[in-house]
């Protein structure tokens, strides 16, 4: 496989364990570039500390993290080379000045920041007029710019931020939003984020991983996620005659519909889109009254509850 | 390497506490200063007469044979005296008289001795504990970096603080003491009796560069010590009270424990190597090559442990 194909990160049965407990257990799964991935999982799930493995903080029970395929354990420092992060809160000196700071975390990298690289990303998050403060008296969202600026600051090609969303206020959380978009759109890079917030992911990620109990449940596209498993749905026709409908339908198509008990204009199919078409097209040609067919999407929330066991996230 | 030091000096020099220490350091050598400078005894004038009289005794007695026996180990001490009496006369220096080196030895010696080592376990017991108790530790720990170096550069910086919180402490009280004492004073003998009993001497500038050199190996194992419990502790309070505590048990200790033999063997009964050069060692027995010896096997074990825990450690499982 050449460098261009490898995933941005692989985790490989990365396992964290505290004494006897698995708080992550054998996790396993690519993380593809240029796209936004969510770790998403309730609270106390192993988001965290899945997120403190992959950039070091805190040492591998067991398995690999690998970062353009370089292992972090065995070439921590070219592998660190590729990532910005923010685990948990933006970490910032608070008797510096915000532009100290930066210069801080330029001088933390393996290469020369430019001071105009600075300026840069000082403008991009927007803290022009305030860099030269101590960051004591910045705002808890003027902090979470800084913070963003240090993890941006040497062009990283995978950005991992550990729920950015925490302290956010919708417009805030809005703009993070199209930000991190844009990043991986744009800009080509990989955007990691955790979060226990469903509809936060939904809107902001292109793929997640469900993690529950510090074990993957499963990796999907959120596109996937909120269609009907293998694109079968659910369908209600609502028609003059629920049991000439249901014998029709079962002679035409071998569709088996099931009646509804308490109202003798309701049955239901389960089937594909385009089954739901031909069977309309059944009843309306064998002059049966069709007034109201509606499919049941699962919602993802339904997914989701689903896989992990009801666990309360939404 | 250079960039994660000057980091480390960025984050110590661009604090108000750094200088805090600074200005406290700085004050309290103009206030020793300007309190001898008022308390200075009055000189008689017939101080040399006095002198010349005490000699005519002293050297009465040390030659007259039979009083040698009840003298003993005074005999030592009388030569000093002379010695001192001589250098006195013959340079029309008036006894007990304060010069800008006689002050700066002073200073090093009563007034700084306990307050530096108490600052450089201020900054060294943060150093570390610091990054933790402030999240800090994240920024460090998720970059390029190896925790080696890390480590190195704040160690490192430590050792700067120290050497620039000393030079700033000799500089101030040698400028503070001209202003007062004025300049003379620099060629005066330190008479002295070595470990041995011999009677030698010294000129004050030799002497207060010795006394720094002494001061600055105390200094640097009082920074490894406070450096090792600032990795150990994650809250940089608790850190710093420990290892300031640590220092005042330490010599406390080696102070009761002196019946036992293995007294010898406690680090701290080991830090003053002057020791062994100006009145005798502390405790008997002792030599130099034991302290240097003892020394390095409390700075490699101290180091080893620093660097164990601290490449060890996960960041926040708590
Ligand atoms: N030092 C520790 N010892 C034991 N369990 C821990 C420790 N640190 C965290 N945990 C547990 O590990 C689990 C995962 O925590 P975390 O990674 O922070 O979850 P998340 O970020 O998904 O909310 C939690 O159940 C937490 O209680
Ligand atoms: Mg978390």
């Amino acid at each position: 496989m050449s460098a261009q194909e490898l995933p941005a990160v692989q985790l490989k049965n990365l396992t964290k364990r505290i004494g006897q407990k698995s708080i992550v257990d054998h996790l396993s799964f690519d993380i593809p570039k240029g796209e936004v991935f969510g770790f998403l999982g309730p609270n106390g799930a192993g988001k965290t500390t899945t997120i403190r493995m992959i950039v070091g903080l805190i040492a591998i029970s067991e398995g690999q993290v690998l970062i353009h395929g370089l292992d972090v354990q065995k070439n921590f420092v070219k592998a660190m080379s590729n990532i910005g992060c923010i685990v948990e809160n933006p970490e910032l000196y608070k008797y510096l000045t915000g532009y100290q700071n930066l210069l801080h975390m330029a001088r933390m990298g393996q290469h020369p920041i430019d001071p105009k690289r600075i300026k840069e990303v000082v403008a991009l998050v927007g803290l022009e007029d305030r860099i030269h403060d101590k960051v004591k008296t910045y705002s808890l969202g003027m902090r979470q710019r800084l913070g963003l600026a240090q993890a941006l600051l040497h062009k990283p090609s995978i950005l991992i931020l550990d729920e950015p969303t925490n302290g956010l206020d919708p417009a805030g959380i809005r703009e993070l939003r199209d930000h991190l978009r844009h990043l991986a759109k744009e800009e080509g890079m990989t955007v990691i984020v955790s979060s226990h917030l469903l509809s936060e992911m939904e809107l902001m990620c292109d793929r997640v991983a469900v993690i529950s109990h510090g074990k993957l449940i499963q990796v999907e596209q959120i596109a996937d996620m909120v269609a009907s498993e293998n694109g079968i749905q659910t369908t209600t026709l609502t028609v003059n005659n629920a049991s000439d409908a249901k014998e029709l339908l079962s002679n035409t198509l071998k569709l088996e519909a099931t009646l509804s008990s308490g109202d003798d204009q309701k049955l239901s199919i389960v089937s594909d889109r385009d089954q739901v078409a031909d069977a309309i097209k059944v009843l309306v040609d064998n002059n049966i009254r069709v007034y109201e067919a509606s499919t049941q999407r699962k919602t993802l929330e339904d997914t989701f509850l689903k896989m992990t066991g009801d666990e309360s996230i939404a | 390497m250079l960039n994660l030091l000057a980091n480390e000096n960025m984050k110590l020099y661009r604090r108000l506490r750094t200088w805090i220490l600074v200005l406290i350091m700085v004050a309290i050598v103009i206030l020793t200063g300007v309190l001898m400078k008022t308390h200075e005894s009055p000189v008689s004038a017939n101080w040399k007469q006095t002198l010349i009289t005490q000699d005519q005794l002293i050297s009465q007695q040390l030659t007259s044979g039979h009083h040698l026996a009840m003298l003993g180990a005074n005999k030592a001490y009388l030569e000093v005296q002379l010695k001192t009496n001589q250098y006195e006369i013959s340079h029309n220096v008036a006894p007990a008289q304060n010069t800008a080196w006689s002050f700066a030895n002073e200073i090093e010696q009563r007034a700084i001795g306990a307050l530096l080592t108490v600052f450089v376990a201020i900054v060294a017991g943060d150093i570390v504990a610091g990054e933790f108790s402030g999240g800090t530790i994240k920024l460090l720990l998720t970059r390029p970096q190896t925790r080696n170096k890390i480590l190195l550069s704040k160690y490192i910086s430590t050792l700067l603080f120290s050497v620039v919180l000393m030079a700033i402490t000799l500089a101030v009280s040698l400028l503070v003491g001209t202003i007062l004492f004025g300049p003379s004073g620099a060629d005066a003998p330190y008479v002295y009796i070595n470990a041995s009993g011999q009677v030698l001497q010294m000129n004050m500038v030799a002497y207060l560069f010795a006394n720094y050199g002494f001061n600055s190996v105390s200094l640097l194992m009082t920074v490894t010590i406070a450096f090792m419990i600032s990795t150990i502790f994650r809250s940089s309070s608790v850190a710093i009270a420990i290892s300031i505590l640590s220092l005042f048990i330490g010599n406390t200790l080696v102070e009761v424990l002196q019946s036992y033999s293995w007294d010898k063997f406690i680090l701290f009964a080991n830090l003053n190597l002057a020791q062994y050069f100006f009145n005798g060692p502390l405790i008997q027995g002792m030599t130099l090559s034991f302290s240097i010896t003892t020394l390095i096997v409390y700075f490699v074990v101290m180091i080893g442990l620093s660097w164990y825990i601290f490449k060890k450690r996960d960041v926040a499982l708590t």
